[in-house]
């Protein structure tokens, strides 16, 4: 773990909100060259602008490393969402691109738990292996231990009605690690958990990231939620949708709880609310 | 990897077995109903006794349609059947139709923008008055009565299902077109087990109104006397003055029609009974 967290510091952020918008979409045709070296995710100029003419990304150029864990931060309209689904392939950048290794496994998970109510947790759990066409035996040996890893052990027969809130979304983190992902995208999954649940969430997904190895990209508008979990935390501001600065979290792995009131986390917290602040008045 | 820690967890067995009501709450529930119908019966009996003494042409006692309906078993058997299957024929008939048309115009807004309004139309043009064309077309037999039958029924299933087929959760969709499930795979493991409750409410408003539709139907062939319908039979009845017989017939119809709406609603609570809030039993 110690190991992931020093690999991305060398790694160059390229920020550049000025991107020229010339010529990037002759830039799409060169998917095929590799990727910059150790970056997992490469997001080159991509900006998206619906039909009625609204910005809602300016280009934006975002590296990420293999097995990092980045948030995207800011207030709603800042575009955080929209680049997160970029990256997922929901939603086609206007112009640029994003470069992610061919044949590697996505997996998202939405701000609702967004569970089928005629599946049980079993069944919910199998759904995402089950579209990207795994077999079942495979299926099954994952799934039980996606359920291991997320404590819903013993639940399997259960209906989604039946399940509290957090538990809701311990399934959706579920349905979405038995797919194995090498990109873990989450958009403000915690966000309509109480302040309990939402700490122990946030434990869990610490504890999951480190032992499975996946790249994740964390959508909120939670500062505290981003520090705690990353590795970098991308601010970005809003109208028109653009990374403003990214900060570097140097906090050490495995991180605890008793973190959140130190001095050093209030400090780097106060320096991000400050900026934070400014893109919110512009 | 450590065990979590499940701070918001009641055990699995507890969520899993729904507590099954008791044996004493169904008799509690049924005996308000059972109530309302004594005194009903009771109502109607003193109305008919002392205002209708001399006329119970005009309003039997409930005993004397009993009596009708004892005296007449074979008529009332062979109308019910009649009627039934027509009805049934009708609102299968409605089902396929309803449903196929909700499906293809789910999958384009084209198509439901083009044939939603004359859908509308189908619902709204009063089906007594092309009754007539009908009778022209199929002839005065029980083809005409089918498809009048069908002509009321299919509305409500084809609304609902479409309802219920375009209401898939955005969320929902996304999840299935970023793993790239193919368009059927989305319909069958997404999109119609979602629209259940939907379609089972069209299906449910359908399966009396197509009892209604077969006996308008038979109202307008009007003829075919001793061989006919309940609708038929009940035009018999009256032109003879045998009105314990109607009321015996009217009786058979409404519960024809009741029967037809509680297995449809059993057969849909059956398929969804695990999930939908509007069947599962509650726990408290």
């Amino acid at each position: 773990m110690n190991l992931r967290r020093s690999a991305h510091i060398d790694h160059a952020v390229a920020l550049s909100p000025d991107y020229g918008t010339v010529g990037v979409v002759a830039s799409s045709s060169a998917t095929e060259t590799s990727v910059t070296a150790g970056a997992h995710i490469d997001v080159r100029g991509a900006c998206k602008t619906y039909p009625n003419g609204t910005i809602a990304l300016q280009p934006v150029n975002l590296q990420i490393s293999k097995g990092e864990f980045v948030s995207l931060l800011g207030p709603s309209g800042c575009g955080k969402s929209t680049l997160l689904r970029v990256i997922a392939g929901l939603s086609a950048p206007t112009q640029g691109d994003v470069k992610i290794p061919a044949g590697d496994r996505r997996a998202f998970v939405f701000q609702d738990p967004t569970l089928l109510p005629w599946r049980t947790v079993e069944g919910n759990a199998h759904l995402v292996c089950e579209l990207e066409g795994v077999g079942k035996a495979e299926r099954r040996t994952r799934v039980a231990e996606a359920l291991k890893m997320v404590g819903l052990t013993g639940f399997e027969q259960v209906y989604p009605r039946n399940l509290s809130g957090g538990m809701k979304m311990r399934l959706s983190l579920a349905r979405a690690l038995a797919l194995r992902p090498q990109l873990f995208l989450m958009d403000e999954p915690f966000s309509a958990v109480d302040e309990i649940t939402r700490e122990g969430l946030q434990d869990e997904l610490l504890r999951i990231w480190g032992s499975e190895g996946f790249t994740s990209v964390f959508v909120t508008h939670n500062l505290y939620e981003a520090v705690y979990l990353s590795q970098r935390v991308v601010v970005m501001s809003a109208r028109p949708g653009r990374i403003k600065k990214i900060f570097d979290i140097p906090f050490d792995f495995p991180r605890r709880p008793v973190l959140r009131s130190t001095h050093e986390f209030a400090a780097l917290s106060a320096e991000i609310s400050h900026y934070l602040r400014e893109g919110m008045d512009e | 990897m450590t065990a979590t820690q499940t701070v918001d967890a009641p055990t699995a067995a507890a969520l899993a077995s729904p507590v099954k009501r008791e044996q004493s709450g169904r008799l509690r529930k049924m005996l308000p109903p059972l109530i309302v119908l004594v005194l009903f019966l009771g109502g109607w009996w003193l109305i008919s006794a002392t205002l209708y003494g001399d006329k119970n042409y005009l309003v039997p006692r409930p005993m004397q349609v009993v009596q009708a309906a004892l005296d007449n078993p074979g008529t009332l058997l062979q109308g019910t059947w009649i009627t039934l299957t027509e009805a049934a024929a009708g609102f299968a008939l409605a089902i396929f139709v309803g449903l196929l048309s909700a499906i293809v115009m789910s999958l384009s807004k084209a198509l439901e923008h083009s044939f939603y309004p004359y859908a509308v139309l189908l619902q709204t043009v009063p089906v007594v008055a092309v009754a007539p064309i009908i009778v022209l077309w199929f002839g005065y037999n029980q083809q005409s009565v089918i498809v009048i039958s069908f002509m009321i029924a299919v509305f409500p299933i084809l609304n609902n299902s479409l309802l219920g087929l375009l209401s898939t959760d955005r969320n929902h969709v996304d999840l299935f077109r970023m793993h790239r499930a193919k368009k059927v795979t989305e319909f069958v493991k997404l999109r119609l087990p979602g629209a259940l409750p939907s379609i089972f409410a069209g299906l449910r408003i359908s399966a009396g109104l197509s009892v209604i539709g077969a006996i308008v139907g038979e109202f307008i062939i009007g003829s075919g006397g001793e061989q006919g319908g309940l609708g038929v039979k009940v035009l018999f009845a009256q032109s003879r003055l045998a009105t314990g017989l109607l009321f015996a017939e009217v009786v058979a119809a409404t519960l024809l029609g009741f029967a037809f709406f509680l297995i449809v609603s059993v057969a849909g609570n059956q398929l969804i009974k695990n999930w939908h809030e509007s069947v599962v039993r509650r726990n408290d």
